[in-house]
């Protein structure tokens, strides 16, 4: 073969093949190892390089779980809490912890919560953190554990697939933390060079803008997450999940078929029914679901008088 | 060979260090929950043998389903099995440590953590403490397993 060819596709082989080792793991222990120089302007680049591989990575459990604050103390900034059904909090958080340890994700960054809102309507949210929310107005339509557990799976399911994260990551977070990058590159370099003056005061308000701009971005992630809901795509999704979670935890995954009804049945506005597809659709794509679970659950009636004991303070 | 010049060596060469890394990396992982409790068997009701914190990098010694057996890499008197499900392959940053000279730089640089909270809560008057009140529920693994086993539910051992 010629040898200039030969040169050239070894070149390309090679660069290919570091593009692909070159994962956001190595940008940061690259990041790491120059982040410990003791040069200010080699760990500044070094740090960089581990902001924009952070910028460009999944979303860390950490920030997840903060996010999920900001989002649920919007939700319980429009829907104050219930607290005066200790005895049907205690059992949401039972059936939550029962349905997620045979989940595939049982742990995240701070675990599972459920809370009740005061609200008369047939509604349930959650956020990336791990905080779900039914409204007492759902709770006091089912009839049975399993029901019950069919809403929290549903809820769980928008968690453990991380539908509120795809839409972060598309928002303007990921842009404010890479020019926040920027902005502490030019402060290290600087400071590097002028060791003992006070640092310039354009790069510092380069940076203060920098960080109101995330903290904008953390206002729109948490308008859009409550206001916009997830798509339709995004609930039939959350029902397929949801039914298979409950079948494996051992509640009869029918239950999930009789809420849809309720939904259905209850053409009310706002809530599950304000931003899920009609519930029509949803019964017909999870009639699918359930044909294709073999396992046989056990009776639902064996909860039944627990149910009715759990829920008697807000039945 | 003649044709392998600077540009080749120096290709191969960051292409080695990289696989290296790679390998390196792959047997270590990091602590994705605030607060990891590592069992003496790979079941969820089994006795605790340590805590690990968020962050921490752990060597994966052995496999089982979906727990792995894993020691604390600083410190191997520490160790347990844990669910796949709180571990990340991807170093997770704890983000209590800023020094107050290089606080608002950390601030802009490490995304959404208790600092940007703070600040965020003053800016925009929100409320956090409803949020506090929904974190302060806990249910204990003796009653969740009484609740399993009196409902006839699955304990999850039962899905490997």
């Amino acid at each position: 073969m010629n040898k200039s060819i030969m040169k050239k596709f070894l070149i390309s082989f090679f660069s290919v093949i570091l593009l692909t080792f070159t994962s956001c793991e190595t940008l940061s222990l690259i990041g790491d190892l120059l982040g410990q120089e003791s040069d200010p302007t080699a760990a500044a680049v070094g740090n960089s390089l581990k902001s924009i591989s952070k910028a460009s990575e999944s979303i860390k459990p950490e920030n997840e779980y903060y996010i999920g604050r900001s989002v649920a103390a919007s939700i319980t900034a429009a829907y104050p809490l219930y607290k005066n059904a200790k005895l049907t909090q205690k059992y949401l958080n039972d059936i939550c912890s029962a349905l997620v340890l045979n989940s595939d994700v049982p742990y995240i960054y701070k675990g599972y919560y459920v809370a009740i809102m005061d609200s008369d309507e047939i509604n349930a949210m959650s956020t990336p953190g791990g905080h779900i929310f039914i409204s007492r107005g759902l709770i006091q339509s089912t009839e049975s554990e399993d029901a019950l557990a069919a809403v929290i799976a549903h809820e769980i399911a928008h968690i453990q697939l991380k539908h509120s994260v795809s839409a972060i990551k598309n928002s303007r977070v990921t842009s404010a933390i890479t020019s926040t990058t920027k902005a502490s590159v030019l402060i290290a370099a600087d400071k590097h060079f002028s060791e003992n003056s006070s640092l310039n005061n354009d790069l510092y308000e380069e940076l203060k803008k920098s960080a109101n701009e995330l903290l904008s971005s953390q206002e729109e992630i948490v308008n859009a997450l409550v206001s916009s809901g997830f798509s339709k795509e995004q609930e039939y999704q959350a029902d397929a999940y949801a039914i298979r979670l409950m079948s494996r935890a051992g509640y009869d995954p029918s239950q999930m078929l009789e809420m849809l009804h309720k939904i259905e049945d209850n053409h009310t506005k706002g809530g599950w029914n304000q931003t899920h597809p009609k519930a029509e659709k949803r019964i017909k794509e999870a009639q699918k679901v359930l044909k294709t679970i073999n396992r046989k659950a056990a009776d639902k009636n064996v909860r039944q008088s627990r149910f009715e004991k759990m829920t008697s303070d807000i039945m | 060979m003649k044709f392998i010049n600077k540009k080749i060596i120096v290709l191969m060469s960051v292409f080695l260090l990289s696989l290296s890394l790679y390998a390196k990396a792959k047997n270590i992982m990091y602590v994705a929950v605030s607060s990891a409790s590592l069992k003496v068997k790979a079941s969820k009701f089994a006795k605790e043998s340590a805590i690990l914190e968020y962050g921490t990098a752990a060597i994966v010694i052995d496999e089982k389903g979906d727990w792995y057996f894993i020691c604390d890499s600083n410190d191997e008197t520490k160790k347990g099995w844990i669910p796949s499900s709180a571990l990340s392959k991807k170093k997770v940053l704890a983000s209590s440590s800023t020094t107050a000279d290089a606080k608002e730089i950390a601030l802009a640089g490490k995304g959404f953590s208790s600092s940007i909270e703070s600040t965020y809560a003053k800016e925009f008057n929100v409320d956090y403490s409803d949020v506090d009140y929904v974190e302060s529920q806990s249910v204990s693994d003796k009653e969740l397993q009484s609740f399993i086993v009196d409902g006839q539910l699955n304990s999850g051992e039962d899905n490997e």
